[in-house]
């Protein structure tokens, strides 16, 4: 239906609305938390209240 | 504060001020705690705290643009911007209670003691009519009343007489990178003062990195001013939120406002009488108010004798360089600053002997530069998730690609005060209430541009010697402003060329008082609240004084 391409729009048709309302929670629930941001390893992404000890380490760990 | 609240003029108030940010914050809580009657008057809403994870999630998604995270814009704001450079208004302040400090980085740096004395120094500019060390307690309060976490490890910073409030955050992994490659230089890096808890204090608690500082954070451990708002309002303070002021109402003799006079939503318009008043309405609508405020003793503006309300419009701008290593960076896991480096503000043409080359160019004929670190460079997966056009593992792939290796360097150059660029109204075009918007008038000049320059040789070769395929620069061509507003109703001793004396009163009107940023002289390149804080505890002090 084109939800992959059109932007997103609270108050637009309804392919907008589908990408608003449910693609970018979906996408915002997955990547605004460690679930999904740890396979780019990013432990604590915007968002989502990690603490301040990530940002100090290296890729080491 | 409900639709229903009462917005009626208090029957007595022995200080009205204007504006609900951080000035105006703390001029209220200061006279408030001293005993005094205290009514503020704040043209925007007083947001919910509740609503903050929404905000989050809106400057987060990319559908909502960034003037909607505090609802910016319409007839209420409107505004024009003329001459060489665009100044993009509506996304550089938030109107309501708490101010600008709503979305604000957080950034507190003294001004450096030349930043004081440039004309006396370096024939360029306008010496203040105070100096650094007459300021000095007032930054110490001022560090106490925002909370500043900081150290002592900046070798290029003013003189200070006690630690900061709060330790400062310890530095991010890419500081590191920087450190050892700036090392090598001949280039000495340093952490960076932040208004933002680094552990409880003040009644918050540590910050717990949600990464999206500027606009909003989330948790309250970054400093707004709805702190002092709260604490003026506990020992007293009337604050009236959606009540911008039309104008100010002088006494016949012109020596005296009597009454700053405001519109409330339903569309009435009252006179709050007081005996003394404060305007804080930041760098734009400080001066539009003045100017709106015009009469026949004051044709020109009120408090406007020297014709210097709204000129001298100053500004940071940014300028940055960054790129991509072979490894690891570990960015956009908090949306705050943690190191960088100072050895350039006083001395932007110096070399190091190291690999910096010396410019070929006379202190005069630059302007300070301040260097940071950026702890987000690069793309932030969230936003790329939620603006891409694939799904799945075609996604997860592309932000992988994207995410991991980037890292930038950012900074802020100064600007001269120069009478051209300056706020004014454009009487073609109206508010909500009937009123003529500000115009700003906007350039660069030669000074600045060739900083700009400068800053940007710099940080390549920084990353130069980092390892660093630099991919991107932003200097003179693509700069743009830091959202500081400064100078337009500046200070000096001279009732001829200046708006307020050393102690913030207006030099035309007894009992007149301007904090903020707009008393500013000149702008050094350090970002501008706690300078700001500082003059309103000193103006809140002269105030006192008087009654």
């Amino acid at each position: 239906m084109g939800a992959d391409t059109v932007d997103p729009d609270p108050d637009g048709g309804d392919v907008a609305r589908v990408r608003y309302y449910v693609v970018n929670e979906l996408l915002f629930a997955l990547y605004a938390s460690p679930t999904g941001a740890e396979l780019l390893g990013l432990e604590n992404p915007q968002g989502h209240p990690g603490g301040l000890a990530s940002y100090q380490r290296g890729p080491g760990g | 504060m409900s639709a229903d609240a009462d917005r009626t003029p208090s029957p007595r108030a022995d200080v009205c001020v204007v504006g609900a940010g951080p000035a105006g914050a703390l001029v209220a809580h200061r006279l408030a705690e001293a005993g005094h009657d205290v009514v503020v008057l704040e043209a925007g809403p007083r947001f919910d705290p509740e609503d903050r994870l929404e905000r989050m999630e809106r400057a987060i998604r990319p559908a909502h643009g960034p003037t909607d995270v505090w609802e910016m814009g319409g007839a209420r704001d409107a505004y024009a911007s003329e001459g060489e450079q665009f100044y993009p208004l509506n996304v550089a302040r938030v109107k309501g209670v708490g101010g600008s400090t709503l979305h604000w980085q957080g950034m507190v740096l003294r001004l450096h003691e030349g930043d004081f004395e440039t004309e006396s120094r370096y024939g360029v500019g306008r010496d203040w009519p105070i100096d650094y060390a007459d300021l000095r307690p007032y930054y110490a309060a001022a560090e106490r009343a925002l909370g500043v976490a900081g150290a002592a490890d900046d070798p290029f910073a003013p003189p200070r007489e006690e630690p900061h409030p709060m330790p400062a955050f310890p530095p991010s992994y890419s500081d590191g990178l920087f450190a050892e490659a700036c090392d090598a230089l001949g280039v000495a890096t340093h952490t960076v003062p932040n208004a933002r808890n680094s552990e409880p204090y003040d009644g918050a608690g540590a910050c717990v990195g949600y990464g999206t500082c500027k606009p909003v954070c989330p948790s309250g451990a970054k400093y707004d001013a709805t702190r002092h708002v709260e604490a003026a309002e506990e020992q007293g303070a009337r604050v009236l939120d959606r009540v911008p002021v039309q104008r100010l109402v002088h006494d016949d003799a012109g020596e005296q406002v009597v009454a700053a006079e405001y519109a409330t939503p339903d569309g009435t318009t009252h006179r709050q009488a007081a005996r003394r008043f404060v305007l804080a309405a930041g760098g734009v609508e400080t001066p539009r108010l003045l100017l709106l405020s015009r009469s026949t003793e004051y044709p020109d503006g009120l408090a406007n004798s020297s014709g210097a309300v709204g000129r001298y419009f100053m500004d940071h701008l940014f300028a940055g360089a960054g790129g991509l290593l072979e490894e690891r960076t570990r960015q956009n896991h908090v949306g705050f600053l943690t190191g960088g480096t100072h050895q350039f503000y006083d001395a932007p043409g110096a070399g190091t002997g190291a690999g910096v080359p010396a410019a070929d160019a006379d202190r005069a004929d630059f302007t300070p530069i301040k260097l940071e670190f950026l702890n987000y460079a690069g793309p932030s997966p969230v936003e790329g998730a939620l603006s891409g056009d694939e799904w799945g593992d075609d996604l997860l792939d592309s932000l992988r690609e994207s995410y991991g290796n980037s890292v930038a360097m950012g900074g802020l150059v100064g600007q001269r005060p120069r009478a051209e660029n300056r706020v004014t109204l454009d009487t073609s075009t109206t508010d909500d209430h009937g009123n003529p918007v500000p115009e700003i008038r906007w350039s660069l000049d030669d000074a600045t541009r060739r900083t700009l320059r400068r800053a940007n040789e710099i940080q390549r070769t920084v990353l130069d010697e980092l390892g660093a395929e630099v991919t991107w620069t932003v200097g003179p061509d693509a700069t743009g402003p830091a959202y500081h507003h400064m100078g337009t109703t500046r200070m000096g001793t001279d009732p001829t060329e200046s708006v307020v004396d050393p102690r913030l009163r207006t030099h035309d009107l007894e009992n007149l008082w301007i904090a903020g940023s707009s008393p500013f002289v000149t702008g050094g390149a350090m970002n501008p609240t706690l300078t700001l804080s500082a003059l309103s505890l000193k103006a809140a002090d002269h105030v006192a004084d008087s009654l």
